[in-house]
């Protein structure tokens, strides 16, 4: 059984109200989804109020999750990245010199692996992350940056890099698939 | 069925990094809803690259606080839900009920409310979760109210000071904002217009001291150039003399506390 199956199990479990089975996941994906929220909203305070909201929503919204749709991680990052998305509209704008301050502050060392197979497979899939993001022209690495971390839309993103808008979608797209190329499908969520 | 076009393969991109205007996730839910095999592996490989996106920031750990106030919430409303299982065996003895025929209606009975209380308990389950959302939900507005509070009295307070930033003569005519400041708090609120940077530049915000500017952010300003930007951490201690805005390459100066650009706009504390 794959990571993906097993996090399906786990989450038919969630839907019929086993906590226990959410405290599984959430040990699972706490800190990939901690790390995404405080990469867009930029402040640990913040962060961790995302990171909580979204394991509230996940909860109240088990039954919602439809396999069809994509892999339970999928689901779990997109809860999270839409609620730190919201964050960062509210707030307004990132205070970027507190953002450096706060990562600073939070950047604990990683966790033991859980045996040394596992630490492998995540030094290997993080570093085909790093790889497959920095083979990315320069031009499509911001968009699709500017697209996931900061919300915004093509139309802004054409506007502020000054390119046309046919070149934004086209950029977006082989971004997309590039990154999906380099990074072994079975590695992902 | 609407016919595949490249177009479509555009429109799966920007669904997947929710970038998709009304108009065209109305598009591309017409077109899906009809089949198209091509967009639906499109999906999956856009995803994919999605989550590539979601896994490259650098990795930090997730507070042990989080967890214990997460499954908390959860916790007190599973207890309720627990508490409210209905017990058949506590059903009351029935007297008349005798021989195969009344043992067969008192297995019917208690199979029916045996069947009743399951349901009534998994209606009991969700109106637990529905009152643990709400109380999260509760919990999470009033923490935003307080937010908000706090924000207003940068306005209201006795120490709050107004700046209002004039365009130097290097800065464009459009440029317009004023700052409100509370050096009790050290917030400060910007509002401003016509913010709309030059291409492949940003209008950067600073507070000058004594000991010269220190960076307070880019302004990242809508499509209408305007913004509303909330600071925190400005300096308590009175000490900021006036606030500054300098036009820099994108993402603003290499140097957070000297601008690399023109200053294109000043404003003095009032003495």
């Amino acid at each position: 059984m794959n990571d993906t199956e097993q996090d399906r199990r786990c989450w038919d479990r969630v839907a019929g109200g086993d906590p226990a089975a959410l405290a599984e996941l959430y040990d699972r994906y706490a800190d990939l989804l901690y790390s995404l929220a405080l990469r867009i909203v930029g402040s640990s305070s913040d962060a961790e109020e995302v990171l909580q909201d979204a394991w509230l929503q996940a909860w109240r919204s088990a039954r919602s999750y439809d396999p069809a749709r994509g892999a339970v991680g999928a689901w779990l990052v997109t809860i999270t990245r839409t609620r730190a998305l919201d964050r960062l509209r509210s707030v307004g704008s990132r205070r970027r010199g507190e953002a450096a301050a706060s990562v600073d502050a939070v950047a604990e060392p990683p966790a033991p692996a859980l045996d040394p197979a596992t630490g492998y497979a995540r030094r290997a899939l993080r570093t085909s992350v790093a790889t497959a993001i920095t083979a990315l022209a320069p031009q499509q690495r911001q968009v699709v940056e500017l697209a996931y971390f900061e919300g915004l839309s093509q139309s802004e993103i054409a506007s502020r890099l000054g390119a046309p808008l046919g070149t934004i979608k086209s950029w977006t797209r082989q971004a997309l698939l590039k990154l999906r190329e380099r990074v072994p499908v079975e590695a992902l969520p | 069925m609407s016919r595949h076009r490249d177009e479509h393969l555009d429109l799966c991109a920007a669904r997947v990094l929710g970038m998709l205007d009304e108009a065209g996730q109305a598009e591309l839910d017409a077109h899906l809803a009809e089949g198209c095999a091509t967009c639906e592996a499109e999906l999956r490989a856009l995803a994919g690259g999605a989550m590539v996106l979601a896994m490259s920031p650098p990795q930090h750990r997730a507070p042990a606080a989080v967890r214990e106030r997460v499954f908390a919430a959860i916790d007190s409303g599973a207890a309720s839900g627990r508490q409210l299982t209905p017990d058949v065996r506590a059903l009351p003895p029935r007297p008349w009920l005798s021989g195969p025929a009344g043992v067969l209606l008192a297995a019917a009975a208690l199979i029916a409310v045996a069947l009743a209380g399951v349901s009534a308990w998994r209606r009991t389950e969700s109106l637990t979760r529905d009152l643990e959302a709400a109380r999260a939900q509760t919990d999470s507005l009033r923490r935003s109210l307080d937010e908000e509070r706090g924000w207003a009295s940068v306005l209201t307070a006795p120490s709050a000071r107004t700046v209002t930033l004039a365009a130097t003569p290097a800065g464009a005519r459009a440029l317009a904002a004023e700052l409100h400041y509370d050096p009790a708090s050290g917030r400060a609120l910007l509002f401003a217009q016509g913010f709309a940077a030059p291409e492949a530049h940003a209008y950067e915000l600073w507070a000058i001291t004594a000991s010269g500017p220190t960076s307070l952010g880019v302004v990242h300003a809508g499509a209408d150039g305007r913004a509303v930007v909330r600071l925190e951490r400005v300096a308590r201690d009175g000490a900021v003399a006036a606030f500054a805005v300098s036009l820099e390459s994108s993402g603003g100066s290499s140097d957070p506390h000297k601008p690399s650009g023109p200053v294109v706009m000043l404003g003095k504390l009032p003495g």
